[in-house]
């Protein structure tokens, strides 16, 4: 449970009455020794008292308009592995009961031969699984009493589809939808965002996840942090501050020409997206160690955090999403051993790292990261080294307030036409939970917004929508 | 203008606006060279040597025996016009103009100019909007379309990474993309470039897995190939070593064949997915057709010998769209299921929305759509009639901007400073902004439709401020600059581009704000006010669509 809202639920309820109102962003009174966040919670409880009752009321809500309020959202971290990863290795078959691992011998030999089994570990959850060796990142994360790990080993939808782009798609959008537009951060953050704050939807790197795609709200990319500056080059001061307010109002207008207006919109974004990152690069650099590699990831892992610790006069940053692309490419049609294992390490051990990294700096439990692939690969092997889009694949769900545990069993890899088939007709495995199952988890149970109205089909909540929802927090 | 060139004070300026400037560490060879180093955590260096006048600089180079030229079968020689205002349609085209393939006969001024030369190529020269202006319409789409023999004219590239004055694309990396920038921005055949870019968004291949020599023959068959059959040059890629290795055609066997080229055939090149196109089946017998393919292998040569080898060539009946009245059957091999794809009923539409998108933003009629359908298959599957025809459109010229990829943008400030490529910060510059060419991010090639973020925009600053920092301001001691001339000597810096009345009207109020600031003196402003006015003008939102 997030420890800071109680103590705000407690500051809230103790505090507040009778004391002046602030508005957020005045000075702090001179000489009161009082904080900027316990000004604001004043503040806050004053709105909550005269505006709550009816439509705010609970507990829950209050503490997220407090924690909205000071910037302290609750984080989903979504890690994207590019290509489709080989699920059946990256829970390899090593487990304490064998005949999954004979099953898979059958299919795929020689990808399994390419696995140390010696320093494979078994997952205790599942007697036919083990974590490869590679993944050892993510074992050290399930063994951490103080991180929880929630492992989808076949995790889809009903109707796959095995390209790369609709099937990334449809996770992407949160919806079987090929004409989908936004994408499933993206319309939380339409629902909870701000109209001027693009952090609160972070890609790093310099393509956007089209999961933070919104209708309404910006968002932002960034490619390093520490260096998101417009500067002019041979000339400063007010002048360049004139210009850049001419670009702002500019961008500001609405032409009516859509894509001239997404350029508007973006040259906005980006001049507020400098002032959203201010302070950042004050924030120390990690004192854990992370892999040594030569890896955007890692280094985009060390800025999350950074970011994430950044608190400026009282307030958190606003970042709420944030989208990132795990190291390499796990598209491995061929020679899938020479690639495989050190992509999967480096994502693993830089997602320990990281959460090491949160906890060293008091923010591991705002934060969960979901890790996720398009699809998984088939099965059986084919004659290159390496096999060929499939279904059902892994996610991991990761946090310090994540509950340790399966989402869906592992169904095996028996053939179709038996009752407890695992594969389905095309070799394929198939799927034991549904992708906008954990979404709507995650809204529900970590965010506290409903899924109605953000990932399509899902139903209202309590009750039975469209997908059974994993008990992820 | 009003003030006159000093060097010395030029030079003043230049260093207390350098002393203020917050800077970045200057990018070394070590981060240049290497991919995987973060490339934009350093600054472009500003190019002290120079040559003596540009003049001297400007060489025409004819580029037909280039080494990146193809010779592979689906070459065919480059149309040629004679009188380059005459307006020849292809045989075919002009008997077959009707409604839905109506030209635009609206006023052709340098707006429509510059967005013609925007979308079919990359950007005006200074002048060259208000000569295709000048030619009206058709003559200005058929010099686009007949350019004759293509030649690089403007500096010659320059600077220590080349490698004896030369790009070495095939073993330096980021020469492939530096050297296409050279002819995007120089090349006399803008639409030939266009297209070539169109094809490698389409054909898409990366260097991140085959060899700079295996790109360099690739994407010189999809240059010279996009004016010929696009049958066949499917067929050539298809069989391409580059493309063998890029989607695993090579060591696929009948025993376990690999499916990845057979998807992407359809998925990607031919039919598209989520269209009822085809069936998982089909990419199963796609994959089982397209086996056989070998080559040799030596530490010298690496891959060599690409060959088909019968016995490793799945022999046994394959069944393409099953159920359907386009069914085929039969003992397929690679160049036959190649040919079903290009047959079947959906193809020729996949072909006319790719090269529709590539041009306009919205999308055809149905009836458009239809014409430039059948206008493809009676053409015998050329891509060259659909792309005139589309250039012709009205919707081109009347519909909504489209946003400049990030190679465009790059190249279109290099046409319009006449400038060549004197660095290879061009490459990390390009990636910054979404678009290193030889590098698409998959085999779905680029997100056209997302060009900008914040982060692209910030790299296409970068691109802005590399000639802003690079370029000489007038003293301004005693000037007497209006505001208007401040906003035409900006305009003037960058070939006096054409811009929208919103953008205008930015640069004439900062043009008057500037002077309202509090400075030393007005010729500090108006220093001041020239530098920010240059990069106002294409580091506008509105200057980065046409």
């Amino acid at each position: 449970m997030h420890r800071h809202c109680h103590d705000y639920a407690r500051s809230y309820a103790s505090a507040g009455q009778g004391l002046p109102s602030i508005e957020p962003g005045m000075p702090l009174p001179a000489g009161t020794g009082m904080s900027r966040r316990s000004m604001m919670l004043r503040s806050l409880g004053l709105g909550v008292a005269v505006y709550g009752a009816g439509a705010l009321g609970t507990t829950e809500h209050v503490e997220a308009a407090i924690n909205d309020a000071l910037g302290e959202h609750k984080v989903v971290i979504s890690v994207f592995m590019d290509g489709g990863w080989d699920a059946l290795s990256v829970l390899a078959p090593f487990g304490t009961d064998h005949t999954h691992e004979a099953n898979v011998a059958a299919l795929r030999p020689g990808l399994l031969g390419s696995i140390d089994r010696t320093l494979a570990t078994p997952l205790a959850a599942d007697p036919s699984l083990s974590w490869h060796p590679s993944a050892a990142g993510l074992r050290d994360l399930w063994n951490d009493p103080n991180v929880g790990v929630a492992v989808a080993p076949a995790v889809g939808y009903a109707t796959p589809n095995y390209s790369h782009f609709t099937s990334r798609h449809f996770w992407e959008v949160g919806a079987l939808d090929v004409n989908g537009t936004t994408g499933w951060m993206g319309r939380y953050l339409d629902r909870v965002g701000r109209p001027d704050v693009p952090l609160q939807g972070l890609t790093m790197g310099s393509a956007l996840s089209p999961t933070l795609a919104t209708a309404n709200v910006p968002v932002a990319a960034v490619f390093d942090i520490d260096r998101y500056t417009y500067s002019y080059v041979g000339a400063s001061g007010r002048v360049t501050d004139v210009a850049t307010a001419q670009l702002r109002a500019l961008a500001a207008k609405a032409s009516g020409d859509t894509q001239r207006d997404q350029s508007r919109m973006v040259t906005g974004s980006s001049f507020q997206l400098v002032q959203d990152l201010a302070g950042t690069s004050a924030t120390p650099l990690p004192t854990v160690a992370y892999p040594t590699d030569p890896s955007y990831f890692v280094d985009s892992l060390k800025d999350v955090a950074r970011l994430l610790a950044t608190n400026v006069s009282g307030a958190y940053l606003p970042v709420r999403c944030v989208a990132l692309r795990g190291h390499g490419g796990f598209d491995t049609h061929s020679d899938e051993a020479a690639s495989f294992a050190d992509n999967l390490r480096i994502t693993t051990q830089g997602i320990k790292a990281f959460f090491a990294d949160l906890a060293a700096r008091g923010q591991d439990d705002r934060v969960v990261m979901l890790v996720w692939s398009e699809f998984g690969r088939r099965p059986a092997e084919n004659g290159s080294g390496g096999c060929d889009h499939g279904a059902a694949g892994n996610a991991f769900v990761i946090g310090k307030t994540v509950r340790q545990g399966l989402i869906g069993e592992f169904p095996g890899l028996v053939k179709a036409g038996t009752t407890s088939a695992g594969l389905m007709t095309d070799g394929n495995l198939r799927a034991t939970s549904d992708f906008r199952g954990i979404y709507s988890a995650l809204l529900e149970q970590w965010l506290g917004t409903d899924a109605d109205g953000i990932i399509p089909g899902a139903g209202a909540r309590p009750g039975a929508g469209a997908f059974a929802r994993p008990q992820l927090v | 203008m009003t003030a006159t060139k000093s060097k010395t004070s030029a030079a003043k300026a230049k260093a207390r606006a350098k002393a203020k400037a917050k800077k970045l560490p200057v990018c070394t060879a070590k981060d240049l060279k290497t991919k995987k180093a973060k490339r934009r955590k350093c600054r472009v260096v500003t190019k002290t040597t120079k040559p003596a006048t540009k003049a001297a600089a400007v060489t025409k180079t004819p580029i037909g025996t280039h080494p990146s030229s193809p010779t592979g079968p689906a070459a065919a020689p480059p149309a040629t016009s004679g009188d380059p205002t005459a307006w020849t349609p292809l045989p075919g085209v002009a008997d077959q103009r009707t409604d839905g393939l109506r030209t635009y006969t609206g006023a052709f001024g340098t707006d429509q100019a510059t967005r013609l030369l925007f979308r079919a190529g990359f950007g005006p020269l200074p002048g060259q909007a208000e000569a295709f202006a000048a030619l009206g319409v058709a003559a200005a789409v058929d010099r686009l379309v007949n350019p004759g023999p293509a030649q690089l004219v403007g500096p010659a590239p320059s600077g220590d990474f080349l490698v004896g004055g030369q790009f070495a694309p095939a073993d330096k990396w980021g020469h492939g993309h530096l050297q296409w920038l050279d002819r995007i921005a120089r090349s006399t055949d803008q639409l030939g470039e266009r297209m070539t870019l169109v094809m490698h968004d389409w054909i898409a291949m990366s260097a991140e897995k085959i060899s700079g020599d295996q790109m360099i023959a690739s994407i010189g068959k999809l240059r010279n190939g996009w004016r010929g059959s696009f049958r066949q040059l499917m067929q050539s890629m298809t069989i391409d070593p580059g493309m063998l290795v890029w989607l695993d055609g090579l060591d696929s066997e009948s025993s376990d064949p690999n499916e990845n080229y057979g998807r992407e055939l359809m998925e990607m090149f031919t039919l598209g997915a989520d269209r009822g196109a085809y069936t998982e089946d089909d990419i199963r017998e796609n994959a089982r057709a397209l086996t056989g393919w070998v080559a040799d292998w030596s530490e010298a040569r690496g891959l060599y010998n690409f060959r088909f080898w019968p016995d490793r060539w799945d022999q046994t009946v394959k069944v393409l769209f099953g159920g359907t009245t386009y069914e085929r059957r039969g003992n397929f091999k690679y160049n036959d299921v190649v040919d079903a794809c290009i047959d079947h009923p959906l193809h020729p539409s996949f072909v006319a929305l790719k090269l529709w998108s590539a041009f306009i933003p919205t999308p055809p009629t149905q009836q458009t759509l239809d014409e430039l359908c059948a206008l493809y298959r009676s053409s015998g599957e050329q891509l060259l009639p659909l792309v005139q025809a589309i250039l012709l459109h009205p919707d081109l010229y009347t519909g909504p901007s489209m946003t400049k990829s990030p190679v465009t943008y790059a190249g279109g400030l290099l046409r319009s400073k006449r400038a060549g490529i004197d660095t290879d910060a061009w490459t990390w510059v390009c990636d910054m902004m979404g678009q290193f060419l030889w590098y698409p991010p998959n085999v779905s090639g680029w997100n056209e439709r997302a060009w900008l973020n914040t982060t692209t925009y910030e790299g296409r600053w970068y691109a802005a401020q590399y000639f802003v920092n690079d370029g000489d301001v007038p003293t301004y001691e005693g000037s007497t600059e209006t505001p208007q001339q401040a906003v035409d000597a900006a305009l003037a810096f960058w070939g006096t581009p054409v811009l929208s009345s919103d953008h205008r009207a930015m640069l004439l109020q900062h043009a008057t704000d500037a002077m309202k600031t509090n400075l030393w003196s007005d010729a500090a402003r108006r220093t001041l006010r020239q530098q920010t006015l240059r990069m106002l003008v294409v580091a506008a939102p509105d200057f980065q669509v046409s």
